[in-house]
């Protein structure tokens, strides 16, 4: 056997292979996780506008009504059913409230729901699938059962009884929906912790000695981030379109407190003689959960450590 | 004669199969079954065998990555196999290991200073000590000190690798099981990470365990060599006792497929090709196990397992009819009649 190379031929192969890596692209600096992950973020356009969108929205959302001198309760005496003007933007609605406050203030209300929906969803079903994942064994079993059974149930079903019984409020509403919603990230997640606990960076762990809580809170957890964002993301546009369903079949929040899904359902009759009073609405909608999902696709490459696009 | 680093006796390492409802066990895999070897003080193993014949599974069974079902392993004459947990913890200092897969056993949110740190602050050295290790071992397998902060997926798999080795490295070990160590890599890389383990195991004073597929990388950097075939060693020997005079018909097969670098002498080479394809672990043939491809099996083969027994000084073969010098694999087929599959190399 020839021998394979000298102490300096192998340092000079090994600062060649470093120039080819900055050839390629990579910074001579070392950058942060942060950074990179931004990095790789700036690379999606779409998902940057929706990310300004959602922030002009809620914004607008929380901050509009506040500005406005009309509250979304207020009736105006004599106004009703004004077109858009300067004073009233949206116009007025049947009995003679200020629409643009009312819809800025369902918006405001449906976005509290998503975002509540999506952080309980999140928190029951990463905690539930982490656990199942993670011990596997009979517990794996008995959570895994619990989770398939609250998926098979019909949710709409569900939805019709409970929402009638306890129904109506804010935070009843983000409560039932994210008890139907819970099972899918609890799948995902427990897919990620049984595929990261074998995987060869864990073994490595392990051989170093490391306890099962190092290896699931420093190993596992910060690797599972990525998907379970995406996840929370995708989350928050699917509840925003189940909220505004749910409180267009009155089964959500109850009038006078305006939701995007009730003021639809306010104005369905009208949509031949006043459109804009249902698109509106609708249109806020459609663009939350758009921007959400596409925010969810550009995180999905962006919190990848592994992923090149763009380079 | 002195005490060998590590003791392996009788190993098995069974997974069950579970099938249906109930999750019932329908059978059973040997994935490891039976394997007794020994490495010592400074000495390189080699185990090499095809995909799916138990070595990778015998590596992390030896360091309780896996829990073995039977059988012992013994550390410099104390039992790792019956350690409890913490006494484990303490001889996984001693016991370290190397991945094939160089992308992912690092893991990907961690700076590659803390991926090499962990193992020294698992073991409760503060940070700013295990820093200062750190910065000295990236030199030592040809790094810079300022790669500490990047993450692993700004390395090339060939850095990625010494990264993998300056962490088994950082505890101080006295053994390392090499896993495929430079199979994910290229052949040039390969040469430079097979010399850097040169390197560190003449520094360190280091046993190995060099687990392979490439016989001639396995030639090249071991002492002695374990054949495996089927979960249990069929052939162990000196280096080159095992590459010149091969005892059982499976390592003859196997060193047929060997390129040589001599262009005459490659002309002329012809590849041994072996019947059928490697059995199921969880259903080994019976008697020998190879006897479902081996060129020269006979009954008694096909009913009684042989015993790994010394045919030469320090060469053990698992087999009734084994070959040597001047008696090699071809001369017993025809001895016995029968035809033998021999194809130009240059073909395949």
């Amino acid at each position: 056997m020839t021998d394979l190379g000298s102490r300096q031929q192998l340092e000079m192969a090994i600062e060649a292979e470093a120039a080819a890596l900055e050839a390629e692209g990579l910074d001579i600096e070392a950058r942060s996780m942060r950074r990179q992950t931004w990095d790789r973020f700036r690379k999606h356009p779409v998902a940057v506008v929706s990310l300004f969108l959602l922030l002009a929205l809620t914004t607008a959302f929380w901050v509009g009504p506040w500005l406005s001198p009309y509250t979304y309760d207020q009736v105006l005496a004599g106004l009703p059913n004004e077109g858009p003007s300067l004073s009233h933007p949206f116009g007025t609605d049947q009995i003679g409230r200020d629409l643009m406050v009312r819809v800025f203030t369902g918006g405001q209300i449906s976005m509290t729901i998503a975002i509540v929906v999506a952080l309980l969803t999140t928190f029951i079903g990463t905690v539930i699938g982490a656990v199942a994942g993670f011990f596997g064994g009979w517990v794996d079993n008995v959570l895994s059962a619990l989770t398939n059974l609250f998926l098979i149930v019909p949710g709409l079903l569900v939805l019709l009884v409970v929402a009638i019984k306890w129904g109506g409020g804010v935070y009843s509403t983000a409560v039932i929906l994210a008890l139907l919603a819970w099972p899918v990230i609890a799948r995902v997640v427990r897919g990620l912790f049984i595929q990261f606990k074998e995987q060869e960076f864990v073994q490595a762990a392990i051989a170093a000695g490391a306890k099962p809580g190092r290896i699931m809170f420093r190993h596992i957890i910060p690797n599972t981030f990525g998907p379970i964002i995406v996840n929370a993301t995708l989350a928050v546009g699917a509840a925003i379109v189940i909220e505004s369903t749910l409180s267009f079949l009155g089964l959500g929040v109850r009038p006078p407190t305006p939701s995007l899904g009730n003021i639809i359902q306010d104005y369905r009759g009208a949509i031949d003689s006043d459109p804009t009073k249902v698109l509106l609405p609708g249109l806020f909608v459609v663009l939350i959960t758009l921007c959400a999902n596409f925010l969810g696709d550009a995180l999905r490459d962006a919190l990848d450590p592994t992923s090149r696009r763009g380079h | 004669m002195t005490q060998p680093i590590l003791e392996v006796n009788d190993l098995k390492t069974h997974f069950p199969i579970r099938q249906g409802l109930f999750r019932r066990q329908t059978g059973t895999v040997l994935a490891v079954d039976g394997v007794t070897l020994y490495v010592d003080p400074h000495e390189t193993l080699g185990v090499v065998g095809e995909s799916g014949c138990g070595k990778t599974t015998l590596g992390r069974s030896i360091l309780r990555l896996i829990e073995p079902t039977a059988g012992t392993v013994t550390y410099r004459g104390e039992s790792v196999t019956g350690a409890d947990k913490d006494r484990m913890r303490q001889l996984r200092k001693e016991m370290q290991i190397v991945f094939q897969d160089p992308y992912a056993s690092l893991n990907p949110r961690m700076p590659v200073r803390d991926i090499i740190a962990e193992p020294l602050r698992i073991h409760g050295m503060d940070r700013k000590e295990a820093n200062d290790r750190v910065g000295a071992l990236l030199g030592k397998v040809g790094m810079m000190a300022d790669h500490g902060n990047r993450y692993p997926h700004e390395f090339s798999g060939g850095q990625r690798q010494r990264i993998g080795i300056a962490r088994a490295l950082v505890l101080d070990p006295s053994l390392i099981i090499l896993d495929e160590p430079v199979s994910a890599l290229d052949v040039s890389i390969q040469a430079q990470v097979i010399n850097l383990l040169e390197e560190i195991q003449d520094e360190f004073g280091l046993s190995f365990v060099f687990i392979a597929h490439d016989l001639s990388v396995v030639r090249h950097i071991s002492d002695r060599v374990a054949v495996m075939y089927l979960g249990q060693v069929v052939e162990l020997a000196d280096r080159n006792q095992l590459y010149e005079t091969p005892a059982h018909p499976y390592t003859s097969s196997l060193l047929s497929a060997v390129p040589v670098a001599d262009p005459n002498a490659e002309r002329e080479r012809k590849r041994i090709l072996l019947e059928g394809d490697l059995p199921s672990p969880a259903n080994p043939p019976s008697g020998c196990r190879f006897h479902t491809r081996c060129p020269i099996a006979q009954d008694v083969c096909r009913v009684d397992p042989p015993e790994l027994r010394e045919v030469s000084a320090g060469h053990w073969a698992a087999c009734h009819f084994p070959t040597g010098p001047g008696d090699s694999l071809i001369n017993q087929v025809q001895r016995l009649g029968r035809d033998l599959r021999l194809v130009e190399a240059r073909e395949h």
